[in-house]
């Protein structure tokens, strides 16, 4: 009991220490819930925004953020980087760091901020430019507390309240204010339920504030955080973005005035082009047939260059520019593509989209915002299934999409205003991969083999990419990642053809792998299945918090041919058919005796789509890890 | 006549074909229809001409500047490759004086219908973006490109900071078919010039004779201990030699980097880097700027970033009392110190031999480069009574090092020494992790300059002698249904102990857990880490573990890999042949023990045989034995590296070896009932 109570008083000492010298006692990282510490690199404490909207054409975007990063993976989530452009201006800006005890360590002004231009990857210039702050931890937990101000008289893009910013981040604080002097705006909320959310909307005010989300861990094969994280979306009825002036309150009025004020007249394309376009259609009547030779034309006449300058990076340069240089953005390039097909009399519209490879995310129906969509393809509407174009690739197949954009509600916008249509979706049969191999085996275990692979859909968009390589580095791809299971490959033949009529991409290749059977007391050991093994078992999770999600379906239908080495027979019997189908997919190996001394390996492969609760995360793994166990059967062959 | 005139045809047909024109605009027909590069069928892009003329001009207001004068033409085979048709010019500024680019013409060629088509590159498709404070870039791509088009462009930069010539290279990831080098250097500068890479390229030396118009200011009359002298300003025509250095080569193959184990690129591709040696300038006395290593150092030394904050000291002396009252042998001292530093100051990642923020400031605030942390730590150790000196090192990314040529770019990083009787202790305090002798990473090289008090200095052997170990002992029980059950212990000393601690130290157990179960395809029941934080002991894992899928029946027999989980299966190394060295960074062994209780009712009927095989000179060798004993198989497999660089002439000897190892350890032991 003593000894107790003079611990006791010595905290209350240090305490009183803490006090004397530092009056943040709300930045003590030693006050932090426990729960909001679960699976938490860092801790969002507070992060206040204030949006005033003065007039159309003038807003203070202001932010207050404290953030407690608790070990070295939090310090990315700090996000003291603050981005402006010509139509914005950093009015303050400084950052204060405290250490664990909440004692001010270190104060860092605007002028210390280091700016740099926001040129990022793929972009060969823009005017936009960050102010960020690099700072070294000296020491973990520490608190940052970010401040600043950007004035803006660009209203098009407000800022959404989106307080679960990522993974391994807990919030303790998070409140958004937005006050409209002027004007109206619309709201739409995500995913409330569940969170502590307190809300006050009025006329001239929307305010929101949420307390104590907990840290998410990511796990393998689950929805994206933005399908269950708290937000709301938020958008000015009446706003100015660079200048141009606009209004809508649903995508129908957005369409409009983005064919209005952004689009119309950007479309024009004369001379030569303009000629050569109508040379190369003439006599063709359908007008699919006119699209596919003027996107065969925009292909081999342009290529892909980023530069993000102008109306709030959504207008396109004109036709007529992309014309001259010949290169362009999604933007300039769709835009120029429609500028085409308009000459060679196809009706097409430009439509934004969100485009990412890992889950499909979809425009939101009823909410219109100029903030959603990342990339711009363009739609041919016909009578059932539209076509949709992307215009920044030169060896994508006319109607193809894969990953990139498929499988979602995108914004079509005519000059009647805006649509909301899905594009095309590949799905689990119609990603298929056929393989035939004809095998052939020695006696010293070598191997030959002529191979030949079919790929659809899906599985057609993650190989077309394969005729842009050259010998070494397909070879290099083959061994070192389609097969890299396989030692000692060498290839005699790699012939690749891309049908793109019938989008499928066809691999001929003659391969010999040496000692592929591992001689083991005078008997010959092999896999049956040579080029077409997956090994893909989900990760393990003692406890599966997040429901399983198979975002994408898959078809691999295998067959090979193996000759035995002459006088060689299967030692002992051949293994039986062998069959697991459940809702996942199914999975069927099959071997037999064919004439000639030949063995027939049969396998199909189907992976389906789908979401499934948490519980059967677990039946899906074994699943696939009984596919794995069973793509590397051996047999053995005996010559006695 | 007519005989004459064929002649005189035939032979300018010849040339037409043989001999290209380089003449700015001069792009021929042939250029344009040339399909595939002629020596290099994977290339996307080709140099068909790629030329730098540097030299100096006088102007009497603003003195010397440097000129560079570009000219590049390029064709590109697939227009997929948009870098190269894409050009980025960086320019530098500082003080308030700039580089600046002038004079560009740009043109892509294509041939439409047959002709030779011309597009300028128009001045509104130039963006200029200010990337820091220090560096603009002029940035441009090439209109209309087709498949086939020749791209070219000429341009001429002009800075103010002439005693910097930027480094050529000689070898570019495209190849070049004709490259032009001419660098004309007036006497008055002496530039010492550091070769670099495998193609062995070397200028061609030669003099010749300039005049330019020299301004100068000269004091009026010789005054010897006088406080104020006045001068005057002359001027005059001034006879110069310059020395020129010219290169001219052709079919230059190009640089491929995507092999593995490999480092320090950079110092591999050819080309020169340009060091100021001397500045003569006319009636004015000769400025050396170095000469030997010693003289490198010297420099270096006088720097207040350097000598003046190795000898600042009050800023520690409480906190060094405190810790010496309770150390006092030298063991003790530099153990307490080194663990002291490395605590108070976090290293921000810069590198570097002069300080940045200063000793003092970093120790107060707990954050600095390299040079500011381990002279913090110098400075104490030499307080506390040991002989410390600062080492000046070259990290292993740093182009200028490997040239072994006395240059103030040899050195980049800075580590510590305490000479102990006559052994020296190596030192980091950079590396949270980091232990007496062991060198993170970035900081292993063979040589150091240690820096004596003065500025006195002389090299001292880093070559990495301790053999890292990475050492794993695997138990494994099959019961009736062929389920194994088993132990897993690893130990990791070195450098494999530190990055040990610096990947894993801050993940949680079942972060690491999950990893080793995907890795190894078993299920952890329990997990340990032993000596996780301490310090110059080996650490350790260890594991429990249950798995199902360990061995193979195939009727009725039962195949096993000896080495279970931990069979190398692939040979990292797939190229033909290389023109890297092969870089391990260290002297290493893994060491791998296992013991299989074999299960019931199972007798063995085959082992592998034993074996060992090395490459020359042992850099390399293999040891793998394997013995059944009652119940029990033990395998002991270990492959030392002993030679943490291989050249590339014994790499067809390596890649072979670590095809033999594969093989022996994919070799499988058969049970049966």
């Amino acid at each position: 009991m003593k000894t107790q109570t003079s611990k006791a008083l010595f905290f209350v000492l240090l305490f009183v220490v803490q006090i004397t010298f530092s009056q943040k006692l709300e930045y003590l990282s030693l006050l932090i819930p426990k729960e909001l510490k679960e699976n938490a690199n860092a801790v969002i404490r507070s992060n206040k925004t204030i949006i005033d909207v003065d007039a159309t054409d003038l807003m203070y975007i202001n932010v207050e953020r404290v953030i407690t990063v608790l070990n070295r993976l939090g310090n990315r989530k700090v996000g003291a980087v603050v981005g402006y452009d010509n139509n914005s201006k950093i009015m303050k800006l400084s950052a204060r760091i405290y250490n664990a005890f909440g004692k001010e360590i270190k104060k860092v002004n605007k002028s210390k901020f280091i700016d740099v231009s926001a040129v990022s990857g793929g972009t060969l210039y823009s005017d936009s430019r960050v102010k960020y702050l690099d700072y070294t931890p000296i020491s973990y937990p520490y608190t940052v507390k970010l401040e600043y101000q950007l004035k803006t008289s660009s209203t098009g893009f407000l800022p959404n309240w989106n307080p679960l910013e990522g993974y391994l981040l807990s919030v303790e604080n998070s409140s958004y204010i937005l006050n409209l002097k002027s004007g109206s705006a619309r709201v739409k909320e995500i995913n409330f339920e569940g969170y502590e959310v307190e809300k006050s909307n009025s006329t001239n005010q929307i305010s929101y504030k949420a307390k104590n989300i907990f840290a998410i861990k990511n796990e393998a094969l689950s929805p994206v955080l933005s399908d269950y994280a708290p937000k709301a979306l938020v958008a000015l009825n009446n706003f100015k973005t660079d200048g141009v002036s606009g209004f809508y309150t649903n995508w129908k009025e957005f369409g409009l005035w983005m064919n209005n004020s952004l689009l119309v007249g950007r479309n024009i394309i004369d001379g030569a082009t303009k000629t050569k376009v109508l040379e190369l259609v003439e006599g063709i009547e359908d007008p699919i047939e006119k699209a596919k030779v003027v996107y065969k034309f925009m292909q081999e006449k342009t290529r892909y260059i980023s530069v993000q300058v102008g109306i709030g990076g959504i207008q396109p340069i004109s036709a007529n520019e992309v014309d001259n240089v010949g290169y362009g953005d999604c933007k300039g390039l769709t835009n120029y593509t429609k500028a085409l097909l308009d000459i060679a009399g196809v009706t097409s519209y430009y439509s934004h989209i969100e485009a990412n490879s890992n889950e499909p995310v979809s425009f939101e129906k009823d909410f219109a915002s100029l903030e959603q969509g990342n990339h711009v393809i363009l739609n041919i509407p016909t009578k059932g299934n539209d076509i949709w174009l992307e215009c920044t690739s030169q060896i994508t197949p006319f109607g193809f999409l894969g990953d990139f954009t498929d499988d979602r509600d995108a914004l079509v916008i005519t000059p009647e205003g805006g649509i909301i249509k899905r594009t095309t979706s590949y799905k689990n049969e119609q990603n298929l991969q056929l393989t035939k191999a004809d095998i052939v085996l020695d006696e010293n275990g070598n191997l030959k083999a002529g191979i030949e692979v079919q790929s659809q859909g899906i599985q057609y968009d993650s190989k077309y990419f394969l005729g842009t390589y050259n010998v070494n580095d397909q070879e290099n791809y083959y061994k070192s990642s389609i097969w890299m299971y396989n030692n000692n490959m060498s290839f005699d033949k790699i012939e690749l053809v891309n049908d793109k009529d019938k989008v499928a991409f066809i691999e001929k290749i003659t391969t010999s792998i040496k000692e592929y059977a591992t001689e083991s007391s005078g008997k010959l050991l092999f896999r049956v299945n040579v080029f077409n093994r997956n090994g893909n078992i989900p990760k393990r999770y003692r406890k599966r918090k997040l429901p399983l999600k198979i975002n994408r379906g898959f078809k691999d239908v295998d067959e090979f041919v193996i000759s035995l080495p002459e006088g060689y027979k299967v030692d002992g019997d051949l293994f039986a058919e062998r069959k697991i189908e459940n809702k996942f997919g199914m999975y069927q190996i099959s071997v037999e005796q064919l004439e000639g001394n030949k063995l027939k390996y049969n396998r199909t492969l189907l992976v389906k789509e789908g979401s499934y609760p948490k519980e059967d995360y677990k039946k899906y793994r074994d699943f696939r890890k009984k596919v794995s166990r069973n793509d590397n059967i051996r047999i053995a062959i005996t010559n006695q | 006549m007519k005989r004459i005139l064929l002649i005189a045809l035939l032979c300018s047909m010849t040339t037409v074909v043989t001999a290209q024109d380089f003449k700015f605009g001069k792009v021929s027909k042939q250029e344009l229809e040339e399909k595939v590069h002629p020596l290099d069928s994977t290339a996307k892009a080709a140099f068909l001409f790629k030329k730098k003329n540097i030299y100096y001009e006088y102007d009497g207001d603003r003195g010397w500047s440097l000129v560079t004068e570009v000219h590049e033409r390029i064709k590109l085979y697939s227009k997929e490759d948009v870098k190269a048709a894409t050009k980025v010019i960086r320019l530098y500024e500082s003080g308030g004086v700039q580089e600046k680019m002038s004079s560009l013409k740009a043109y892509t060629y294509n041939l439409e219908g047959g002709k030779i088509k011309k597009h300028k590159l128009n001045k509104k498709q130039i963006f200029k973006e200010s990337s820091t404070k220090n560096w603009k870039k002029e940035i441009f791509t090439m209109p209309n490109l087709q498949n086939g088009s020749v791209v070219e462009w000429s341009y001429r930069k002009k800075s103010p900071f002439y005693h910097f010539i930027d480094d050529i290279s000689f070898q570019h990831r495209f190849p070049i078919n004709k490259l032009d080098v001419r660098i004309r250097i007036p006497q008055y500068f002496a530039f010492k010039k550091h070769y670099k890479g495998y193609l062995q390229f070397y200028f061609e030396e030669g003099r010749k004779n300039r005049n330019i118009n020299y301004s100068y200011r000269a004091q009026d009359n010789q005054t010897v201990g006088a406080v104020t002298a006045s001068s005057t300003r002359h001027n005059e025509r001034v006879d110069m030699t310059e020395q020129v250095s010219q290169l001219h080569k052709e079919n230059i193959p190009a640089i491929k980097l995507d092999e593995p184990y490999i480092s320090g690129v950079q110092n591999y591709i050819g080309g020169v880097t340009f060091e100021l040696n001397m500045t003569k300038f006319p009636n004015q006395r000769p400025k050396y700027h170095t000469t030997t290593w010693e003289d490198v150092v010297k420099n270096v030394y006088k720097s207040s970033r350097f000598g003046g904050e190795l000898s600042k000291r009050n800023y520690f002396k409480d906190d060094l009392q405190n810790i010496l009252k309770t150390a006092t042998t030298n063991v003790q001292k530099i153990g307490a110190i080194f663990q002291f530093v490395k605590s108070k100051v976090k290293w921000n990642g810069i590198y570097g031999v002069y300080t940045e923020h200063g000793v003092k400031k970093a120790y107060k605030d707990g954050v600095g480069n390299v040079a500011d942390i381990n002279f913090i730590l110098v400075s104490m150790l030499r307080e506390s009574g040991l002989d410390a000196n600062p080492v000046l090192v070259s990290t292993r990314n740093n182009v200028s090092g490997v040239l072994n040529v006395p240059t103030i770019n040899g050195f980049n990083y800075v580590v510590a020494t305490i000479l102990i009787g006559n052994t020296y202790v190596v030192l980091d305090a950079t590396e949270a992790y980091g232990e007496p002798n062991v060198l993170p990473l970035r900081a292993v090289t063979r040589q150091g300059r240690v820096v004596m008090k003065g500025g006195v200095s002389s090299w001292l052997d880093l070559t990495p002698n301790k053999l890292s170990l990475d050492e794993s002992n695997l138990y494994v029980n099959f019961d009736a249904d062929f389920n194994a059950k088993g132990m897993l212990r690893t130990r990791n000393t070195n450098l494999l102990a530190l990055n040990f601690r610096k990947s894993k130290n801050h993940l949680k157990d079942e972060e690491l857990i999950g990893k080793l179960e995907d890795k190894y395809k078993i299920e952890i029941d329990d997990y340990k880490v032993v000596n996780k934080a301490i310090l110059g002991k080996p650490v350790s894992q260890n594991i429990k573990f249950v798995g199902d899928e360990m061995l193979e029946v195939i009727n009725n027999k039962v195949y096993i890999s000896p080495l279970l989980f931990l069979t190398k299966a692939v040979n990292p190394f797939k190229l033909v042949d290389r023109k890297f060295p092969v870089d391990f960074g260290v002297p290493f062994k893994e060491k791998n023990t296992v013991s299989i209780q074999i299960p019931e009712g199972y007798k063995v009927e085959t082992l592998p045989e034993s074996a060992a095989v090395s490459i020359s000179d042992n850099m390399a060798v293999f040891r793998y034995k394997i013995v059944s004993k009652g119940k029990k198989i033990n395998v002991i497999s270990q492959l030392q590296i002993n030679s943490p660089v291989i050249t590339p002439e014994f790499y067809k000897e390596l890649k072979e070896f670590y095809n033999l190892m594969v093989k022996k350890q994919l070799e499988k032991i058969v049970l049966v009932k």
